[in-house]
């Protein structure tokens, strides 16, 4: 996913309005500059992971929306940044706003700089060079490390936040704009569109209907009935197996059969 | 509410400024008049006329000129108060000079008969009729004069102002009036959610383009004109569609209104920053998301009753100033239009057997039929 040389930013993404949420994790992803570790809804959730991260993977920078209706809590996304920035290891932080204003109060803080809506893809990159420019003086020599960091995604059961390694996650399913991800420890909510997902995983997953993206690796059968053509996706085959069944789309059946054919005899193309 | 404020307020701040730049012309005025008084003094003088003629017509001048201006000065003032119409105000202005020029010829040619020996005759045989005459002539002069020095200029520049004024309330008006109800953050932020939406859900992002236009051109209509309950209903739905859309899975709505209530004219959008706070304050505040539930129906079958209630937090305990959650607004809007109607704010007690201590808040608009009533009466074309 790397342009040349440079190293994705780690970053999570704090946005409380659903579609900008999703909008954001695909500009940033599409930007290759940036991979989103997480996409939470809350402050609540944001400082979990913060925290969580700073001890293990490492978060390099967070995207905080202004304006967040803490749900329970009136807190905003600056009360966030106040409460984090000082922190050891602390990550950058920068300000989704619809008026620079502002940011302009946020830069006292220390946030370090702001992406203005609506959001488009110039202005992404434009924040993401500029972070880039600033990470050797913020991060000292993590760069060496990040390359060798594993990619993550933050999942939450409840109100508490999960850290999923790619490997454990077997498939992601939505309905009705709730997204769930079914792996290995259980069943989890995330705050994100396949859509979004499909931009940041898109070559580990295959969107094999509407509803589902499935890990490819873990898919262990195809079952066709008739016309219906379903996968099995799961850690192993067995008799008390444990997995997900899942519908593959009509129109994307033949595609689905030939990508696993085609990996399953060693003909995967680059 | 702040930018309405603001707006309105800095249109006093430019009037007085016209006025501080008109505090000049008064001086350049009576130069004018005087300047021309006095050449047609000399012409007369240089045309031959006797020293006794011009000495007496400089007397009168003295007298005569300054009370012609002073009192079409007032009259001026007078009938811009009463709001008097352009023939009229000729009329009476013409009047005013000629009676009052009169006046001092009648007054002159007594003077000069009493004493024969001061050279006080203007004109060769002064009797009391020809000053009268010739009092009433000078008059009208300077009364032309007048009007081209003070009344002209003065025109010009007030309509200027008025203009400007009239451009500046207006706009400020409009900017009030969209600001009030679309706020530049739920612009913006919408279209943020739009551009989101425009790759993977095609249909929905162009139906919140339909709804966010359907909205501004509503915003930017006059804020006094009358609206029916069936059409503000029909514009909070798209602005709650627009919401839902943007918290999806975290905000409900529910619609309960009574036909026979359809046909009730209200102030436009009077509902709009009740709904607005309880999505806000509200339903967002509930952890998981919550659901705000609009009810218009005929209470008691003699008052109009709307409710905005919301399952958040909840207001604290007994009864809330409405003015403490910005709905200064709309208070004072329902108060000036509809006596004995009322805005009240009140907290829910938590439902019973319930598993949270969230109770929420219940927003209610109620109006006596009785006041109602004049406003379907007056507002009859309004719709």
């Amino acid at each position: 996913m790397n342009v040349e040389g440079v190293v994705p930013l780690r970053t999570l993404v704090v946005e409380d309005e659903w579609p900008a949420r999703n909008y954001l994790v695909e500009l940033l992803q599409a930007s290759r500059l940036a991979e989103v570790v997480g996409a939470v809804a809350t402050t609540e959730q944001a400082r979990e992971a913060v925290q969580a991260e700073a001890s293990g993977v490492g978060i390099d920078c967070v995207f905080v929306d202004v304006q967040l209706l803490g749900q329970g809590r009136n807190e905003t996304g600056i009360d966030l940044v106040r409460s984090l920035v000082g922190s050891a290891g602390a990550p950058m932080f920068v300000l989704a706003t619809a008026f620079e204003q502002h940011a302009l109060e946020a830069f006292e803080l220390g946030v370090v700089d702001y992406l203005l809506k609506p959001f488009t893809e110039d202005r992404v990159t434009q924040t993401l060079r500029r972070l880039h420019e600033r990470r050797p003086a913020v991060g000292g020599s993590t760069d060496a490390a990040a390359v060798h960091r594993t990619e993550r995604i933050v999942a939450r059961k409840k109100r508490s936040l999960v850290f999923l390694e790619l490997h454990e996650i077997w498939a992601f399913e939505t309905q009705d704009r709730l997204t769930s991800v079914h792996t290995e420890h259980g069943t989890f909510d995330l705050d994100l569109s396949l859509a979004a997902i499909e931009a940041s995983f898109g070559r580990t997953f295959v969107r094999v209907h509407r509803q589902w993206l499935v890990n490819a690796s873990h898919i262990k059968e195809l079952e066709r009935d008739g016309d219906e053509t379903r996968l099995f996706v799961g850690p192993a085959l067995g008799e008390d197996r444990k997995g997900v069944r899942v519908p593959v789309a009509r129109e994307r059946a033949a595609a689905v059969r030939n990508t696993l054919l085609a990996n399953a005899t060693g003909l995967r193309r680059g | 509410m702040h930018a309405l404020h603001q707006s309105v307020a800095s249109v006093p701040a430019k009037r007085a400024r016209v006025r501080v730049s008109l505090s000049g012309q008064p001086f350049v005025s009576v130069s004018v008049v005087l300047f021309i008084v006095l050449l047609q003094s000399t012409n007369q003088y240089l045309s031959g006329a006797e020293a006794a003629r011009v000495g007496g017509h400089l007397c009168f001048l003295a007298v005569e000129l300054p009370s012609v201006l002073i009192a079409l000065g007032l009259t001026y003032r007078a009938l811009k108060r009463q709001h008097v119409g352009a023939t009229a105000a000729v009329v009476i202005t013409v009047l005013v000079a000629g009676v009052l020029g009169a006046g001092f010829g009648v007054l002159l040619s007594i003077v000069s008969q009493r004493f024969p020996h001061v050279m006080l005759r203007p004109i060769a045989n002064f009797t009391m009729a020809r000053g009268a005459l010739y009092g009433f002539s000078l008059g009208q002069f300077h009364m032309g004069l007048w009007a081209l020095a003070f009344a002209y200029p003065f025109a010009i520049d007030e309509s200027r102002t008025r203009d400007l004024e009239a451009k500046q309330l207006r706009s400020a008006a409009e900017l009030a009036r969209l600001r009030a109800h679309l706020e530049p953050h739920f612009l913006l932020n919408t279209l943020n959610a739009i551009a989101g939406l425009v790759t993977e859900e095609p249909r929905e992002a162009r139906r919140l383009i339909g709804c966010l236009g359907d909205l501004l051109r509503d915003a930017l209509h006059d804020d006094d004109e009358l609206q029916t309950l069936h059409a503000q209903i029909a514009w909070l739905q798209r602005y709650a569609a627009i919401l839902q859309a943007r918290h999806a899975g975290s905000l409900a709505f529910e619609w309960d209104i009574a036909p026979d209530t359809n046909g009730v004219l209200l102030p436009r959008l009077l509902l709009q920053p009740l709904v607005e706070n309880a999505v806000k304050h509200g339903a967002l505040q509930r952890p998981g998301g919550g659901k705000v539930s609009v009810r218009v129906r005929w209470a008691d079958g003699d008052k109009l009753e709307c409710a905005v209630e919301d399952d958040g937090p909840g207001a604290p305990p007994g009864d809330v100033r409405p003015e403490a959650f910005g709905l200064r607004a709309s208070v004072r809007r329902l108060e000036l239009k509809y006596p004995g109607a009322s805005i009240t704010l009140e907290g829910i007690p938590s439902a019973q057997g319930g598993d949270t201590s969230v109770g929420g808040t219940r927003a209610r608009v109620e109006i006596p039929r009785a006041a109602l009533e004049i406003g379907m009466a007056n507002g009859g074309a309004a719709s």
